[in-house]
């Protein structure tokens, strides 16, 4: 998973939209059939002080037949959010969550889009989902997670009890 | 800019004085502002930046009002020309004066007291020279940092605010980075200050390198004396040898009996490595391929950027400077590709234009006569790269991957771009053209935690160090980011952050990187 989102800024849609300093959210799955998403954000950096800002590009991948494409946010006002590393968390703690989100997202995934209640395994997988992603994730961009599919956030919530930011 | 609002207050109440009591004691320093006996009663006064004040019909004030206190208006004060100026009679402005003035006076003495402190905490004296060199550069660093943010702070009643082009790190801003006169006399003195602290670090960071020249000399004369005794030679004849080798036949070897660890440690004589690594190897008939010699001092040296990512990484890359000297010396190793031509055209980058810095430094390697400034107006205009400004004055944006190699082509220089390369593409292109620009994860080619691990960052690889088995052990690269210049990264950590984005160069017919021909 973390080498097919990867590879979402080598498409062709998208290698004349993501510069290559720009940050990319981890994916979040949206409505079944549709794929992950992810949005690209420019980064503000000066020495010991970087920001993230406004995410400006869409990505999706993996939706079945669907090329990978790439298409900028219409309408965006750039704004310096704040920081897009979780503040005292380590480096081998920061790769380790950032391993876990992605190596449980396809399960994750999968269970989100088969609707009802998740047995066990997923359940678990659920919440470790969770935990990592909230470990990890861009503390400034959580509302744009959500934006990204409120469905699948609201679904997170009832399996783990883990929310997120909604603005 | 966190400004004070007292004159909001002031303009609700429209020509009322600020009241002494709520802004502080009022001093006997010299005052801001003297009587003014031969003052007409008539005529309002106008107050304008830097720092004048005139009557309304041209004639000057005056009263003589010290600078602290019209930087003080300027800086601290909102609005405060319009509100100074809108006053309805002229009393009411000498009376604001005066009230502005008490306020900046017990500001000037609090600035003057935190001044005194601040220099003496961080004396460059305080600095042991007996201290060993990491211990003290990072001493150093620390004392730097409160330079940085104390003296600002103290200063800050009277620092004009920033006008948006101080604060825009860019090439399309001709006038970005210039340091505001306005400034000079509150902060000078720390920048002084840091000057100061940068020549005392540099005397570390010299130490540091003759102290690791010495242990890698140290080390190469033990492995050779280990190895001539191996080949049958009396350790006495053999540590003769060295020493007619390294000190032209006496100097610091002197007990020819020793075994070879106390040669490593034995305090070898700190000649440095390029006075002897090229023709020692020689004269051993060992490869002698292009050492990477670690300049001792000057511009070279400036230019290597080796502490511009801090003391400790400025160390790592010593080492591995020596240890690349001692693997030459040897024979384990050899250079592929000409790192130090790269050197000279390192520069630091402004705003995220790596990629067109890291192409710059290719042209210029190729003997392209070419200047950043006019490749980053370039690129804007041709669409190649985007940046965005920001409220805050800061700048944002980069380079498209589509476009990495853009200004190659438009400038002559045959490249390929390459989205998933692999490192034997890398090698190739070092071998045969010279060079390469790839993109790694800032996070980890930096090993900057406040990073995320998605953003990228584009470098030239000017070469490779490679073993006699033809592996490559890590490669050369500059970067344009942090200003250093033929760092050697190792080829796991080389690895861990490459993301597989290249830009690989074409060697021409003639076997050597192309340039120059449009």
């Amino acid at each position: 998973m973390y080498q097919r989102a990867n590879q979402l800024r080598a498409s062709s849609g998208c290698t004349t939209l993501v510069p290559a300093e720009f940050g990319q959210m981890l994916p979040v799955p949206m409505k079944r059939g549709s794929g992950f998403a992810v949005l690209f954000y420019p980064l503000e950096s000066s020495p010991g002080h970087v920001e993230a800002l406004t995410p400006i590009v869409k990505g999706l991948f993996g939706a079945g037949r669907e090329a990978d494409s790439c298409a900028k946010i219409a309408g965006v006002k750039l704004r310096a959010l704040g920081p897009p590393v979780p503040l005292n968390l380590s480096n081998a703690d920061y790769y380790r969550q950032q391993e876990r989100v992605f190596s449980s997202l396809n399960l994750v995934a999968d269970a989100y889009w088969q609707g009802g209640k998740p047995n066990p395994a997923e359940k678990k997988q659920v919440n470790e989902f969770a935990q990592a992603f909230s470990a990890v994730a861009e503390p400034p961009l959580l509302p744009y997670y959500y934006r990204l599919n409120p469905d699948f956030w609201e679904w997170i919530e009832k399996q783990a009890g883990y929310s997120i930011p909604k603005t | 800019m966190l400004r004070k609002t007292i004159f909001l207050a002031l303009c609700a109440v429209m020509a009322v004085p600020v009241a002494a009591s709520a802004q502080g004691p009022v001093l006997s320093l010299p005052s801001g502002v003297s009587g003014d006996s031969a003052t007409p009663d008539s005529g309002k006064l106008v107050f304008t930046y830097p720092c004048a004040f005139v009557y309304a019909d041209g004639k000057p004030y005056g009263a003589k009002v010290a600078r602290h206190v019209c930087d003080y208006m300027h800086a601290s004060l909102q609005d405060a020309a319009r509100t100074f100026n809108s006053l309805p009679t002229l009393a009411a402005q000498k009376e604001m004066l005066k009230s502005v003035t008490r306020v900046a006076d017990a500001d000037y003495v609090r600035y003057l007291k935190g001044k005194t402190v601040l220099l003496e905490e961080t004396d460059p004296e305080l600095v042991s020279s007996r201290l060993p060199p990491l211990k003290a550069l990072l001493q150093i660093e620390d004392l730097r940092r409160l330079v940085e943010s104390q003296g600002e702070q103290i200063a800050r009643p009277f620092l004009w605010p920033r006008p948006p082009e101080y604060l825009q790190k860019s090439y399309l801003d001709v006038s970005a980075g210039k340091f505001q006169d306005s400034w000079n006399p509150y902060v000078g003195v720390f920048l002084k200050r840091d000057a100061s602290l940068v020549a005392k670090s540099q005397e570390f960071e010299s130490r540091m390198i003759r102290s690791t020249d010495a242990k890698a000399e140290g080390r190469v004369r033990a492995s050779l004396l280990a190895r001539a005794v191996k080949a049958g030679a009396s350790p006495k004849a053999a540590a003769a040898a060295l020493a007619r080798l390294f000190d032209g036949g006496g100097g610091s070897v002197k007990d020819s009996g020793a075994d070879p660890a106390s040669f490593a440690l034995g305090a070898a004589a700190p000649s440095g490595l390029r006075k002897w690594t090229a023709p020692a190897a020689g004269r051993l008939g060992l490869p002698s391929a292009l050492p990477p010699p670690i300049p001792e001092r000057g511009a070279a040296l400036a230019k290597r950027g080796y502490f511009a990512r801090g003391s400790e990484a400025g160390l790592k890359r010593i080492d591995d400077d020596a240890k690349i000297a001692v693997w030459h010396a040897l024979g384990w190793s050899q250079t592929l590709g000409d790192p130090t031509a790269a050197v000279p055209y390192i520069i630091v980058q402004k705003g995220p234009t790596c990629a067109i810095g890291a192409q710059y430094e290719a042209m210029r390697v190729r003997r392209l006569d070419v200047g950043i400034q006019a490749l980053v107006q370039e690129a804007v205009d041709k669409g190649y790269y985007a940046e965005y400004g920001l409220a805050s004055g800061f700048r944002a944006g980069g380079t498209f991957n589509d476009d990495a190699n853009a200004l190659l082509r438009d400038h002559g220089i045959s490249s390929r771009l390459m989205l998933k390369a692999t490192p034997l593409k890398l090698e190739e292109s070092i071998a045969g053209g010279g060079g390469a620009i790839v993109t790694v994860r800032e996070r980890e080619f930096w090993n900057e935690p406040s990073l995320p691990e998605s953003a990228a960052h584009a470098v030239y690889v000017s070469g490779a160090e490679i073993n006699p088995h033809g592996h490559v052990l890590g490669y050369y690269v500059n970067d344009t980011g942090t200003g250093e210049a033929m760092r050697f990264v190792s080829a796991s950590d080389f690895k861990k952050a490459w993301t597989g984005v290249m830009v690989s160069f074409v060697p021409s017919s003639s076997g050597v990187p192309e340039g120059g021909a449009r």
